[in-house]
């Protein structure tokens, strides 16, 4: 009988950065989960809100720029596919 | 502890979104009143990758960092990949919940401390009767137990 069920084991990190699946730009994420792995801790941010407001800025200028009004029912849909 | 579904910060990102005052309102209430909450790993991918294709890669990632730094959310990793999701596929199986919901749940249920589903998505209706589900609309929440 041929076997059903492959284990191995998941490509991690680094993996990923030397196949350059990764860009340079994800180094911020790779350095936190990097952290979040050796620690189980990651240094908090006490700007949170200031910092959602700026994106919340960005995001509406971009989606003014592209034409779109972006929802959440948008989100639900692809993740229903 | 709340498990916040990635719907509810997606929610709290869009200024165009109809729901995003009472999205924003959960976020600001987990920073300031200290309520201690919970998010998937996957969570943070669905969030990561919806913004990143509909928005920018620079926003995207600037959304998922912040939030992993911030204050009174916890991630949560399954330890075991193999026993999560044979959770997941059976909890799909016999609810009919989509599978990407499911991962929600299992993550969920998973944690001892977790006790209500903060979402905005009405597929979770399926597993109210093992879980406080509170569904968020735009004139505030809905409990569905």
């Amino acid at each position: 009988m041929a076997q059903t069920v492959i284990r191995t084991q998941a490509i991690n990190l680094t993996g990923l950065w030397r196949l350059k699946i990764l860009p340079p730009e994800t180094k911020e994420l790779l350095d936190i989960m990097g952290e979040l792995r050796r620690t189980g801790k990651v240094e908090k941010d006490e700007q949170t809100l200031d910092t959602l407001d700026e994106l919340a800025k960005e995001t509406l200028g971009i989606l003014k720029k592209k034409g779109i009004s972006l929802t959440v029912e948008d989100f639900l849909k692809e993740r229903e596919r | 502890m709340r498990y916040i579904d990635s719907s509810v910060f997606i929610g709290a990102f869009l200024p165009t979104d109809p729901n995003h005052k009472v999205c924003r309102s959960v976020i600001d209430t987990i920073i300031h009143d200290r309520h201690p909450t919970a998010i998937s790993v996957f969570g943070l991918a669905e969030i990561g990758d919806f913004i990143t294709r509909n928005i920018s890669e620079k926003v995207g990632l600037k959304h998922v960092t912040t939030l992993q730094r911030m204050e009174n959310l916890q991630i949560y990793y399954a330890e075991d990949f193999e026993t999560f999701m044979n959770s997941v596929l059976a909890v799909s199986v016999s609810t009919g919940l989509p599978g990407s919901d499911a991962i929600h749940f299992v993550s969920a249920i998973s944690l001892p401390e977790v006790n209500e589903i903060i979402t905005l998505d009405h597929h979770f209706k399926r597993v109210e009767d093992q879980i406080k589900v509170t569904i968020l609309s735009e004139g505030g929440v809905r409990n569905e137990d």
